[in-house]
Formats: structure tokens, sequence, C-alpha cells
């Protein structure tokens, strides 16, 4: 943070950056399909548009008290056509961040995790991949490059990963070196396989397995899904995972979903059954930040109701209970939570929605939450609008859960009872510049609690299509 | 139970043998001449007669094992013509207007020519078949409604065939995070490559994701669900960040030499918290003072160490619930 840097030029400097990329990439679109000419026009193809995709570039700053912060964001995504017989498409999607004012201190209010790089910039490959179709046979595909990969855990890996669609049956095989954007992996390496099959009109299985090696951890874990329709509205879905031979976790649930009532009801059940801890990696849920995972379950019934074309409203409730109350401790808890929200299409103004939601979650040795936010869209020609407010509380009563309740007077213990109030306003406007451009200006405001009380975003950005 | 649904959803067996190579091999390769579309453009179902304008020879009347030639269950009534699944009551599709285009039936009914049984896969796919053709013909061709009745905007596809989801609607913004974590497969129909993750959370945090959230109450969401964190954050995101930044209760008074170090109690206090444990992994810090300590010079309440006008009452409450040697050596 520089204290003396002034407002005029952190708009400024953002500004003219944004400009800048504006004027350079429109003149690249434009001259792409003049510069680069068709070499297999013969099988129909041709380098006109021959990539396609999005740039975005967006200032952020931010405001409290007597701080403030400064950064810059460029977002880059494309994916090419396919060329070499039209059997090979690249596609990929980065980040350039820089911040304008330097690190934020350990303590500062805007201290946010780009801080903790050493440079004032940071990149990041999201992905980078070629896509080959029928590298050996038909109806397979070979992705090359960096990828995600979302079977029974999500992995971003450098690597590749083999489709083979045979019939009814469609199989997969993955592996590479495990990456990540936040911490170096040291040759952390992950393989799996996976088949999914659809033996009927209406039953799906899936069988996924990886392994993911981390240091000195190896982990297999198996994933077995299955859907199926059981009668005209009615579905069954389930999940039953194995981590190193143990049971880990299985879900049941079952839907109702009437269309022409424009209509839907959930019931699930899902039970985490062995606890996790160090004998885990670390991509599975944060027993390293948060301790051990203890064995859980949660019950969940939600419903949704449309009402005509312009109403809509949903609600629903959640329990989630730890199996052995011994187990029960800051990061492993029972909670209860409801929701409702409520939705309303084009009344009064066309084009415009109005959606008001609340949340409440009533945990046990924290005391409550709730969540309560109104926001507004409307399209004017060009322009498109949008403002919004929520409110939400925090209210812990650390005390409720271990029984010292004559030591409210104590001074020692005032702090454990505290309540947070996060008042949020936000609006926003976008303008069309061309039908693939638009220039966007964000702002929101934020009263709360916690120190800095009060806080200031301006979001200025840029993006095209191309 | 698995084995039960499973089979529920599986008497719904073609009842025709038919061979489209078969066909072909011998000669029948006008589409036209079984299914009779060139005057209104609209192929129809062969009706048994059609069949048997060529198969009359090896239809016998007074050999039921004849009527095997076709049928797969010659006793039973014979149900030809399938309903139309629900996920196909959507579209607006009419082969007339592709005819008209000159599209050739090979070209959407791919493989046809090769296959020897009538299976779901003679239905053209619409990632395979139906986008990349509309793509050359034009953005605007490939919108959703050029082809879907009720698909379009604010209106996604079908949930496994039967639940229209609208993505826009507040109940989605809230549950979609769960749903992509139980059934990637509902994604993936429209979201292929799954990059529509990445691309949108990049730049955009859920709502709640403000600055409070920021500098203190994630921790609450992170203790009450975590699994709700791990939909987008692994674990070295929490790691990278707490192992460089302060918390806000480190204040002046949470510990040093000359101030009013409560630390003790934010960490015991109940004993059930174990929120020291995110960053520092096996705290290692020395016993508390002996109790009673042996006097110090200062003002006992001052300092901060006992409560404000009770200097001889213990600077926690008692009983703090644990035994006292498990902080103080005597």
């Amino acid at each position: 943070m520089l204290s003396n840097f002034s407002l005029l030029k952190l708009v400024a400097i953002p500004s003219l950056c944004i400009a800048l990329f504006c004027t350079v990439l429109f003149a690249q679109t434009n001259n792409t399909g003049n510069t680069i000419t068709g070499l297999t026009e013969s099988s129909g193809f041709t380098y006109n548009n021959f990539v396609s995709g999005n740039f975005k570039a967006q200032y952020e700053g931010r405001w409290a008290e007597d701080e403030d912060d400064h950064d810059m964001y460029e977002y880059l995504r494309f994916k090419t056509k396919d060329f070499f017989n039209n059997k090979v498409t690249i596609a990929g999607s980065g980040r350039l961040s820089e911040d304008l004012d330097g690190h934020e201190s350990k303590d500062g209010a805007f201290r946010d995790i780009l801080d903790t790089y050493d440079r004032s910039y940071n990149g990041r490959l999201y992905y980078l991949y070629a896509d080959i179709k029928n590298p050996v046979i038909e109806q397979s595909s070979l992705r090359l490059g960096r990828q995600y990969q979302y079977s029974v855990e999500t992995i971003l890996f450098d690597g590749a990963k083999y489709e083979q669609q045979l019939g009814p049956v469609a199989t997969y095989v993955f592996g590479g070196m495990r990456t990540s954007q936040y911490s170096s992996t040291y040759f952390d390496t992950v393989a799996g396989s996976g088949v999914s099959v659809r033996p009927f009109m209406d039953t799906i299985t899936n069988l996924d397995y990886v392994r993911i090696i981390d240091d000195n951890y190896i982990d297999d874990e198996v994933g077995f899904n299955l859907w199926q329709r059981i009668y005209e509205d009615l579905n069954f879905y389930g999940r039953y995972t194995l981590l190193n031979t143990l049971p880990k976790d299985f879900l049941v649930k079952l839907s109702w979903d009437k269309i022409d009532w424009d209509a839907s009801l959930q019931l699930s059940y899902f039970r985490f059954l062995h606890s996790i801890s160090e004998q885990s990696n670390n991509i599975s849920p944060f027993y390293q930040i948060l301790g051990t995972f203890e064995p859980f379950d949660l019950i969940s019934l939600t419903g949704y109701k449309g009402l005509g074309e312009t109403f809509g409203i949903s609600s629903g409730v959640d329990h989630r209970s730890v199996i052995d109350k011994n187990d029960e401790n800051t990061f492993n808890r029972d909670y209860n939570r409801t929701f409702f929200s409520f939705m309303v299409n084009n009344v009064l103004l066309e084009e415009s929605k109005v959606t008001f939601t609340v949340e409440y979650w009533n945990t046990k040795g924290v005391d409550h939450s709730a969540d309560l936010g109104v926001d507004f869209d409307k399209k004017i020609g060009k322009f498109d609008v949008g403002a919004g407010t929520g409110y939400s509380l925090y209210k812990y009563n650390f005390d409720g859960s271990s029984g010292l309740e004559s030591l409210l007077d104590s001074e020692y213990t005032r702090d454990i009872e505290q309540k947070i109030n996060v008042r949020t306003y936000y609006m926003r406007v976008k303008y069309l510049l061309t039908k693939q451009s638009d220039v966007s200006l964000r702002w929101s405001s934020e009263v709360s609690d916690t120190d800095p009380e009060t806080y200031h975003q301006m979001l200025l950005s840029y993006s095209t299509n191309f | 139970m698995l084995t039960f649904l499973m089979l529920l959803g599986g008497c719904k067996e073609s009842e025709i043998h038919y061979s489209h190579a078969r066909h072909m091999e011998r000669g029948l390769k006008d589409c036209n001449t079984c299914h009779n579309y060139k005057e209104d453009l609209e192929p129809k179902w062969p009706k048994m007669a059609k069949c048997l304008s060529c198969h009359m020879k090896d239809f016998d009347t007074s050999n039921p094992k004849s009527c095997l030639l076709c049928h797969t269950r010659p006793g039973m009534k014979i149900k030809v013509k399938h309903p139309i699944p629900k996920k196909y009551r959507d579209l607006k599709f009419t082969h007339k207007a592709h005819l008209e285009n000159k599209v050739e039936c090979v070209q959407c009914h791919k493989g046809i020519e090769k296959s020897d049984a009538i299976t779901l896969d003679l239905i053209p796919d619409m990632f395979g078949t139906c986008i990349p053709c509309h793509k050359e013909r034009g953005d605007e061709k490939i919108a959703c409604n050029v082809c879907h009745k009720h698909i379009k905007k604010n209106r996604m596809p079908l949930y496994h065939e039967d639940r229209w989801v609208k993505h826009t609607d507040a109940r989605w913004i809230q549950k979609h995070g769960n749903e992509f974590y139980y059934n990637q497969d509902y994604c993936k129909r429209c979201h292929n490559d799954l990059n529509w993750c990445v691309n949108c959370h990049q730049d955009q945090k859920p709502r709640n994701h403000n600055n409070a959230w920021r500098r203190k109450t994630h921790g609450f969401a992170a203790s009450w669900e975590r699994k709700k964190c791990s939909v987008c954050h692994q674990e070295d995101f929490c790691e990278r960040c707490h192992t460089n930044t302060t918390p806000l209760s480190h204040t002046a008074s949470w510990g040093g030499a000359n101030t009013r170090n409560r630390h003790c109690l934010n960490c015991h206090f109940p004993i059930s918290m174990v929120t020291c444990t995110v960053c520092h992994k096996s705290p290692a810090h020395p016993s508390a003072i002996d109790s009673p300590h042996p006097p110090f010079v200062g003002n006992c309440t001052q300092s901060g160490c006992h409560p404000v006008g009770r200097a001889g009452e213990p600077p926690h409450p008692k009983p703090i619930g644990i035994n006292c040697t498990a902080c103080h050596n005597k």
C-alpha cells in the first residue's frame, strides 16, 4: 500500500491499461481473418476466426477508512477451431494479476492470497490443452496438457487423458503430474480411470478410480454412482465411495420432478463413514487445517415451485449430525440450515429480475447465522444495470456449548459472546460497446462489525469476445 | 435394492429385429423405399404391410416361428412405436426442415448403414451431430431455442431428463456447487469440458465472500461444513494464506511482556476450541506459571492478569473443566 499514491493516478493508470489492451486486441481480432488463410479449406474448414474466446481486463480498487489497495487483473481464455484434418483443437485459460501499489502488510485490511507471493505480479494457468479426436480408433479422444479432472476428486494436473466410447460404454484413463495454483506439488502424481455404462434407457452407472501420490501418502479412491428412473417423475441417485479400501461415504437421493407443475422435491441422505486425518492426502477436505474430519450424517429436503413465468419459490432444510457426540468440536459440528428464496421476473419493468433470499444456520456451539439478500437486474437498451443489498448476521456464543454460563460476567469471557453484522450494498452498470464487447463498473460498500468497519470496492472492467 | 432399481428400468427393450446393414447389403439403399418420405418430407415408421411386400415368402401363418424373423416375442402384443421419451418431447425438430435443406439421412443417423439393430445410438447425438453442423451454418443456429421448445436463456436442460433447472434462479445459484459435487454427469451434458466452472469462478466469488468473510467469518463456515469449501478450494489455498497472515485476534492484548496476556483463554476456553491448530500444528508452549505464583511487583489488576478489583481471583474462570496440572506445573 502506498499512502501517498493519489487516487487520480490509481484510476488513470488502470484506465489507460484497459484502453491499450482494447486497442491491441481489436486490431488483432480484425486482422485474424485476413492474415491467416485456410490451409485446409478443402475439408470445409477456414481459418477465419480461427481462435475464439474472451479477454477481460479489470481494475480493482479497495478503500477502508485510512487504507487503500489497487490491483489489476487480465483474464484470457480461448479455443481454436479444429485443425490438422479437423482432428485437433487447443484451449486455454489464464490470468495475470498485478499489485499496483505493492504488498499489504501481514495484518493489513486488504491482505489476501496474492500478497503471499514474492512478486507483485502473479500468473495462473488454469488450463491449456490440446484435444485430439479419434487418435487411435473411432469414438475416442486424447487430451494433452494442463487440465481439470472431475471424478472422485477434483484434480488439476499436467498430463494426458484418453477417452473411448464403446457402444453404450464410455471409458477413460488419465495420468500425470498433479499441480496447484497455491503450492508446489513436488512431483506429486495422479492417475485414474473410469467407466460409465447406460445398460438401459433409465439407468446410468459410473465407476471411477483415482490414485493420488502426494509425498509419502498414496491414496486410492473408488466411487460408484447409479442413477435410476424409478417411475415417470421419480428418480433415484446413489453414490458410494471408498478410500484406501475403507468405506468413505455414501449418498442416496430421491427426486420427484413434476414438469407440468414446474415443481420439484428432493430428499437426500449423506453419510460420511470414517474419520479422515493424517492417513489421507491434502486434497481431501482440510484435515491438516481443520483437524480430523469426523463421521456425520446429513439429511436434506429441498423444494421448488414455479408460479407461472413470473414467480418462483424454493425452500429447503438441512440437518447435520455428528455420529459420535464425543467427536464434536470446533470443526465437526451439528447444525440445522434453512433457506428460502423468492424470485420475480418482469414485474412492472420488462426484462427485470428481483431475487429475495434468506438463509439461516443454527449451529450447535456457535449459535446461529442469518443471510438476507435482495438483488435487482434490468436491461435498458445497451445498458444492463443491477443493484442489491445483503445482510448477514453471525452470532456466536461459545458458552452455549461449554456449560460455563456462570462466567458470563467475567471480562475474560466477554469476547466469546459476539455478534458480527455485515451489511453490503452494490450497484453495477454494464454498457455494450459492440455485440461482442462491453465495459462495466461495479461499486460495492460494506459495513460490518469487523475491522475495518467500512469497506468500499470498485471494479472497472472491459471484456471482449473474439 | 440396486438390482431391483436397475431391473425396473430394464424392461423396455426393442421388440423388433431389424438390421439396416443387411437390408442395404441387399440393395435397399434408398431410405424412401421403407420410410416413404419423398412426398411430404416426413419419414414414417414402416408398417408390417410394407415389410411383407418383400418378406411375404418368409411369412408362414401356420408356423409361429416365422414371426421371429422380425419380432422378438411373437406371442405378445407388438408395440413397434415406443412412446417418445420425455427428453425428446422438448424438441421442435422436423425431418421436413432438414430434408428441405438437403441434409442427407446418414448425415444425422451416422452409422445407420452398418447397424444391425434399432438402438438409441441411431438417434443423433446433440454434441456430436447437431451442434457441429448447426455451427457451420452460423452462430445464431446453435442457440438452444433453435431446436428446443423450452430450453432457452433462462431455462436450462432437464435434470436427468426430468427436472427443469432454471440456472438463474436463486435456488440454483445456492445449490449448483452441491449438485456438481454429487452429479457431474448432469453438468457435463452441456458444459462438456467443464471449463465453465473455472471460467465463471475465476472472477466471480459467491455472494457471501465479502470483506468480512475474508477477514473473519469464513472460519465459521469452514467449521460448520468444510465440504462446501472443498467444492472450489483445496487445502493449500487455506494454508498459503494462514501461514502468512496474522489473525485478527492476535492484537496487542494477545500476548507479550507488558500486555494483558489472554491467549491461554482464547485457545483453551472452552476446552473444545481448537482453532489455534489451524496455524500452529503442534502448539508447544511453556507451562503456565505456578499457582499460586510467587509475588510479582506491579498492579495485579491493571496489568490485566486478574479481574479488576479482584486481585485474589485466578485469571481464568474456575472451574475451567480440565485438570489444573494440564497447564500448571504445580
